[in-house]
C-alpha cells in the first residue's frame, strides 16, 4: 500500500489559538485607538482607515478572525486526516482501522474528509456524532472561506474563533 | 462599608469616569446628528446649483429617496439620498454616516462603473477622496470636481 509522505509540518489548534491571541491584542489596541479618534473627532487618521465607518472598522479587523477560523479548520483537517492515515496503515486493533484501511485501499489518498472520514467516525463511535454535526456546520464556512466567498452564505456564519477552537477541540477528543 | 469596600467605590467611580471621557460618553449625538442632517442638506442644495443648467434642460431629473441609516451612538434615522437619473442610468448620492474615520460624515456617489466619497470637514467644508494611498488626498467639492466624479462613476 503506497503510503502518503507526511511533512510533519502540521499545526496544532493550540499553536494557532497562541498565535490568535497575540494578534488579537495587537489588533483590538489599534481599534481602540481609532475609535478613540473617531470619537474625539480627531481628523489625522492612517490612510488605510479615512473614510471608514466604525461598521467597517469592524469588518476590517473581524478579517483577523475568519482568517484565524480558516486556520483552526485546517488544522483540524490535518490533525484527523494524519490519524486516518495512521490507522488505516496499520489496519487493525479497532473496527475503525479496519473501515479505514478498506477506505484508503479503494479511494487512496482522494478520501474525503467528510463523506469519508467523518462518515465513518459517526458509525463506528455514537459519542462523536454531536461533535461531527457541529463539525460540519463549521466546515460549511470553511469552504465558503477557502473558496473566496464569491457566493451568498445560507448557513450560519457568525462563529468566532473561540467556538471554531472549541468545535474542532471537542471533535478530536471524541476520536482519540 | 468597610474601609476596603469603601475603596473600591471610589476607584469604580474614578475608574468608569476616565472611561466615559475616554469614550465620548458626553457628545451630543443629537446635536451632531442635526448638524450632519444639515449638512447633506447643503450639499444636496449645492449639487442642484451646479446641475441647474442640464435639469432646465430637460437632460437630467434629480429626485430623492428616504434611507434609513443605523449608526452605532447615534441610533436609526431617516436621511434622504439625492438620486440623478439621466435616461434609464441613475447616479445616487448616499449618505453613509456621521461616524468615519478623519472626517466628521460621509456621503457616497454610487453610478453603474464606480462609487466615490465624499467627506466633510469642520466648517461644512466638503471634499472629493481622489487617492486613499500613499496618502488620502481630497479635493474640494466644486463644479469641476463634481463633473469628474460623475463622468468617473456613470457608463462613458
Amino acid at each position: 500500500m503506497k503510503r502518503v509522505s507526511l511533512s510533519g509540518l502540521e499545526k496544532s489548534l493550540s499553536t494557532v489559538w497562541k498565535w490568535y491571541v497575540y494578534q488579537s491584542e495587537l489588533s483590538l489596541s489599534a481599534k481602540s485607538r481609532i475609535r478613540q479618534q473617531l470619537l474625539a473627532g480627531s481628523l489625522a487618521a492612517d490612510p488605510v482607515f479615512f473614510g471608514m465607518t466604525l461598521e467597517e472598522v469592524d469588518d476590517f479587523f473581524r478579517e483577523l478572525d475568519l482568517l484565524t477560523i480558516l486556520d483552526l479548520l485546517a488544522a483540524a483537517e490535518a490533525a484527523i486526516r494524519v490519524d486516518f492515515l495512521n490507522r488505516a496503515y496499520q489496519g487493525r486493533g479497532s473496527s475503525v482501522a479496519v473501515d479505514f484501511r478498506k477506505l484508503y485501499k479503494k479511494q487512496g489518498p482522494r478520501v474525503r474528509l467528510d463523506e469519508h472520514i467523518l462518515e465513518t467516525w459517526t458509525k463506528h463511535r455514537r459519542a462523536a456524532r454531536s461533535a461531527v454535526s457541529d463539525f460540519r456546520g463549521a466546515l460549511k464556512l470553511r469552504h465558503w472561506l477557502a473558496h473566496g466567498r464569491y457566493w451568498t452564505p445560507k448557513f450560519r456564519i457568525n462563529y468566532s474563533p473561540g467556538d471554531v477552537f472549541d468545535i474542532a477541540s471537542n471533535l478530536l477528543a471524541a476520536i482519540d | 462599608m468597610t474601609n476596603g469596600e469603601k475603596v473600591a467605590e471610589s476607584t469604580a467611580r474614578e475608574f468608569f469616569h476616565a472611561k466615559k471621557r475616554k469614550s465620548g460618553g458626553d457628545i451630543d449625538w443629537q446635536a451632531r446628528k442635526a448638524a450632519w442632517v444639515a449638512s447633506v442638506e447643503a450639499l444636496f442644495e449645492t449639487i442642484r446649483q451646479f446641475l441647474a443648467a442640464p435639469v432646465k434642460a430637460g437632460d437630467l431629473t434629480i429626485s430623492r429617496s428616504p434611507k434609513t441609516v443605523v449608526e452605532e451612538y447615534v441610533g436609526r434615522y431617516e436621511i434622504d439620498e439625492l438620486v440623478l437619473q439621466v435616461g434609464n442610468e441613475r447616479a445616487v448620492f448616499s449618505p453613509k454616516g456621521i461616524n468615519v474615520v478623519g472626517a466628521s460624515g460621509r456621503v457616497d456617489l454610487i453610478g453603474e462603473r464606480g462609487e466615490r466619497t465624499l467627506v466633510v470637514r469642520p466648517g461644512n467644508r466638503w471634499g472629493i477622496v481622489v487617492s486613499r494611498s500613499p496618502d488620502v488626498k481630497v479635493i474640494p467639492f466644486d463644479r469641476v470636481s463634481l463633473l469628474e466624479s460623475l463622468k468617473d462613476v456613470m457608463r462613458p
